[in-house]
């Protein structure tokens, strides 16, 4: 299970952190460019279950923004590259160019359904 | 094939500006019904229904709206219909701040079929299926 917060690097400025459940970084992600992307962008095609990586076994979600090849380019590599975080919303170019940026090689499990 | 390589996440259509609505154990008279009453309400131009599994519906409006508007519709829809599973799913989008339906398989689900059209279909939900045909090549 990981988490996702807000903080204030010195450096960097404004942040959005994921760690896991023992507090380790897994995921780093410029504040402002997670607020644009989730207010500019239009569209996008979400990719979500239950993925299971290095960081453990939870429900994972891609939200990929984009077009034609690059958004089919980065639905067949999210395939094998569960997100590192919970929710990850990226554009499918520059997802398709540092896949493990943003995820970390594992596979997907069956969601439990319920209904 | 390893059993690690059964399973593909679940794909699907996200967005802000279209009203989306998810219907589940509802039988599809008053999913018509509520549809309607919101398309007439809102003034949303017309909607899709598709069909998920058997009594799981999914609704998709015409008209763009703000994200403010799609939250404020969901929420009404859900509070008058006094249908508990659409007020989770309500909460839900508002959670994400973009509001989703699923457009490849589940499990045993299949991909939902459009089983209803009403009135104008030219803007949102012409997105709408563009995208649905593009994430189902992508199963196919």
């Amino acid at each position: 299970m990981t988490t996702t917060r807000k903080e204030n690097w010195g450096k960097r400025g404004k942040v959005i952190v994921t760690r896991d459940e023992r507090g380790r970084f897994v995921h780093w992600e410029l504040y402002y460019e997670a607020l644009i992307r989730k207010n500019y962008y239009g569209k996008a095609i979400a990719v979500y279950g239950v993925g299971v990586n290095r960081f453990g076994r939870a429900s994972r979600r891609y939200e990929f923004f984009g077009r034609g090849r690059e958004l089919e380019e980065a639905v067949r590599r999210a395939y094998h590259y569960p997100p590192k975080g919970q929710f990850v919303s990226v554009s499918a170019s520059e997802f398709n160019s540092n896949p493990s940026r943003y995820g970390s090689e594992g596979h997907w499990d069956d969601f439990e359904v319920n209904s | 094939m390893t059993s690690k390589s059964i399973h593909n996440p679940i794909l699907g259509y996200s967005d802000r500006s279209t009203v989306k609505l998810d219907y589940d154990r509802v039988p599809l008279r008053i999913v018509k019904y509520w549809s309607r009453r919101a398309c007439n309400w809102f003034e949303l131009e017309g909607f899709i229904i598709l069909r998920s599994s058997k009594n799981h519906y999914h609704v998709v409006f015409n008209r763009r709206v703000i994200w403010r508007k799609n939250i404020h519709i969901m929420n009404w829809v859900a509070i008058q219909s006094k249908l508990l599973k659409l007020k989770d799913y309500a909460l839900m989008q508002g959670i994400k701040e973009s509001s989703t339906l699923r457009i490849g398989p589940k499990g045993d689900k299949p991909i939902p079929k459009i089983i209803y059209r009403f009135s104008s279909q030219d803007h949102e939900i012409q997105k709408f299926l563009e995208y649905r045909k593009q994430i189902k090549e992508l199963i196919i």
